[in-house]
């Protein structure tokens, strides 16, 4: 388990952050994905150990309630959050040593995982100087210096170039690869569909769903054009169990057996159908129906 | 800048503990703290005005082991160590906030190790200013003294008083300018906190003493506080109309005061990511 919470709240005078949350997640690439204000970040504030909950239970590793030891833990925050005065060398090492590496072994690691990171000679220059995508380089090798086993990940490519986010993403995925934990907490729904298996979607506060990335797609949608009474069409869809979406004469239709429920429903309801072919939902258009509760949750 | 593709390796060292942690912190923000050129400057001269004149004092004039004389460096020196205080404690905890690097350290070190870190670079540095010029002035009042080695073994508590005064104005100091800097992420508005607290509270405390004609209001100065409780310890005669520990419990109220400023802003505040 990488990490559980059992009806975590949060309170902000009346306003709720977090609803009675509870979630088990599983080891491996984790997204937290949700509106603005839904409350992931302050999900990912407890489980840091940055503020304390309302009401409710929480645990990281197998630690309850933030007892988890540090060094397991690495952080890359989404906003700037880097000494202008020192330099990416001095800067690393320092903090690696703070998570617990001796001098000489921060030192080492420090310069190996710059070389992970692609960030080269310039990693001797004070970091007032650098790009949005090399202090972004620098911060996810501040996460991971000191080999934690879960790292957690604020926006991590906000305000990379293309190029710079895939390579940030593909550091991300063979991080991933290497027996890491990673929660991705992105607005970017592409990146986290790129480097995560499991997704949580959170809502007012509350989990909305989670799941595989994989399976939460999985359900392919049959995409159809009709000519001819469409309320008739969608209502005999829907008495034969589908689940019908869209208006006008275009509609997404979900279900066991929909396309011969689709001829069977365009026979009884005189109407011709134009165009139906299968249709593989985006994580985007998963958590846009999702948040706006089209899918029926 | 493209990713050269060495692989991520695992580490499965023993991690330091706890206390080497905060030692690499202060060891870090002290280096930090020398760099600046007003540090050094403040540095230089406390120990020309305090050490330095006096020393050049006991060599035309050997002095007799009497308290007052090494009393008298910290009373004389007040302005240093207020500026000191100003100029290293205000951004300890201020530039962390501007800079937003405090989650950082809370990610990987617990509050506790983060505070007491950020009060051993203050209290280290302040006790450059404060405790070792007085024990060094002790030392080569010493070395100079013309008196009888029984004589000077008689006065030894001297020593006790020298170092207890200054570790205790290393902790208050420490700990006010701790807390300021904890207030504000504005290093400026922090130092001239500190600075005002210190300075300000002694002139109140001079100006409604001579208007209303009443010693208790010396009290009101934090320096005339650390005056009482230092006169005690040096044995010489108190310098207002009212007992020592008073002050003393005065100071030790500044000091809570401090530490629940600091307690409030570090651990119960929300640290926003």
């Amino acid at each position: 388990m990488l990490f559980s919470t059992y009806r975590l709240s949060k309170y902000y005078g009346s306003l709720k952050a977090l609803n009675e949350l509870t979630v088990e997640v599983e080891r491996g690439t984790v997204g937290l994905l949700g509106p603005n204000g839904a409350g992931k970040s302050t999900l990912l504030r407890i489980l840091l150990g940055l503020i304390e909950p309302s009401e409710g239970s929480y645990e990281i590793l197998g630690n309850k309630n933030g007892r988890v030891t540090m060094d397991m833990i690495g952080y890359m925050p989404e906003h700037d959050c880097l000494p202008p005065g020192l330099t990416a060398v001095g800067f690393v090492s320092y903090f690696g040593q703070l998570s617990g590496l001796p001098y000489d072994v921060a030192m080492e690691r420090t310069h190996r995982t710059f070389d992970y990171v692609g960030l080269g000679e310039e990693r001797y220059r004070e970091m007032g100087s650098y790009s949005t995508g090399m202090k972004q380089r620098v911060k996810l090798a501040q996460a991971i210096v000191h080999d934690p086993k879960v790292v957690f990940l604020d926006e991590p490519t906000n305000g990379m170039d293309p190029e710079g986010r895939e390579e940030m993403l593909s550091l991300l995925k063979d991080l991933a690869s290497m027996d890491k934990s990673i929660v991705l907490s992105s607005h970017l729904l592409p990146d986290v569909e790129f480097v995560c298996k499991n997704v949580v979607i959170v809502n007012n506060g509350e989990v909305v769903t989670y799941g595989k990335v994989e399976e939460l797609l999985g359900a392919q949608t049959l995409r159809v054009k009709m000519y001819g009474n469409e309320r008739d069409f969608v209502k005999a869809l829907k008495e034969k169990g589908c689940k019908v979406s869209g208006t006008g004469s275009e509609f997404m239709v979900e279900g066991d057996d929909a396309v011969s429920k689709v001829w069977n429903a365009a026979r009884d309801t005189k109407v011709q159908v134009r165009y139906m072919g299968f249709h593989s939902r985006s994580l985007e258009e998963m958590f846009i129906d999702i948040v706006e509760g089209k899918n029926g949750n | 800048m493209g990713i050269d593709f060495q692989k991520y390796r695992s580490w499965d060292g023993t991690h330091s503990s706890m206390i080497k942690r905060v030692a690499v912190l202060v060891k870090k923000e002290a280096f930090l703290a020398l760099k600046s050129k007003w540090v050094i400057a403040l540095i230089v001269l406390t120990y020309f005005l305090g050490v330095v004149t006096r020393m050049m004092s006991i060599v035309f004039m050997p002095v007799k082991f009497e308290s007052s004389f090494f009393q008298g460096f910290f009373d004389d020196s007040q302005l240093w160590f207020i500026l000191m205080a100003a100029v290293v404690g205000s951004g300890l905890i201020a530039n962390d906030l501007r800079n937003k690097s405090i989650v950082l350290y809370f990610s990987c070190l617990p509050k506790s190790a983060y505070a007491a870190g950020k009060f051993g670079v203050v209290a280290g540095l302040l006790s450059i200013v404060v405790l070792m010029p007085g024990v060094l002035l002790f030392f080569m009042a010493l070395l100079s003294s013309s008196e009888s080695l029984a004589n000077i073994l008689d006065h030894i508590w001297i020593l006790g008083a020298i170092v207890a005064t200054g570790l205790f104005i290393t902790a208050l100091m420490s700990s006010v300018s701790l807390a300021i800097s904890s207030i504000t992420s504005d290093k400026r508005y922090a130092g001239a906190g500190i600075f005002m607290i210190f300075l300000l509270s002694d002139i109140v405390a001079g100006v409604m003493k001579d208007i209303l004609k009443n010693d208790r209001l010396a009290m009101i100065s934090i320096w005339n506080n650390i005056r009482m409780v230092g006169n005690q310890l040096f044995r010489m005669k108190l310098p207002y109309d009212f007992p020592w520990y008073e002050s003393l419990l005065v100071l030790a109220a500044v000091i809570i005061c401090s530490a629940g400023i600091i307690y409030w802003k570090i651990f119960k505040k929300e640290v926003r990511v």
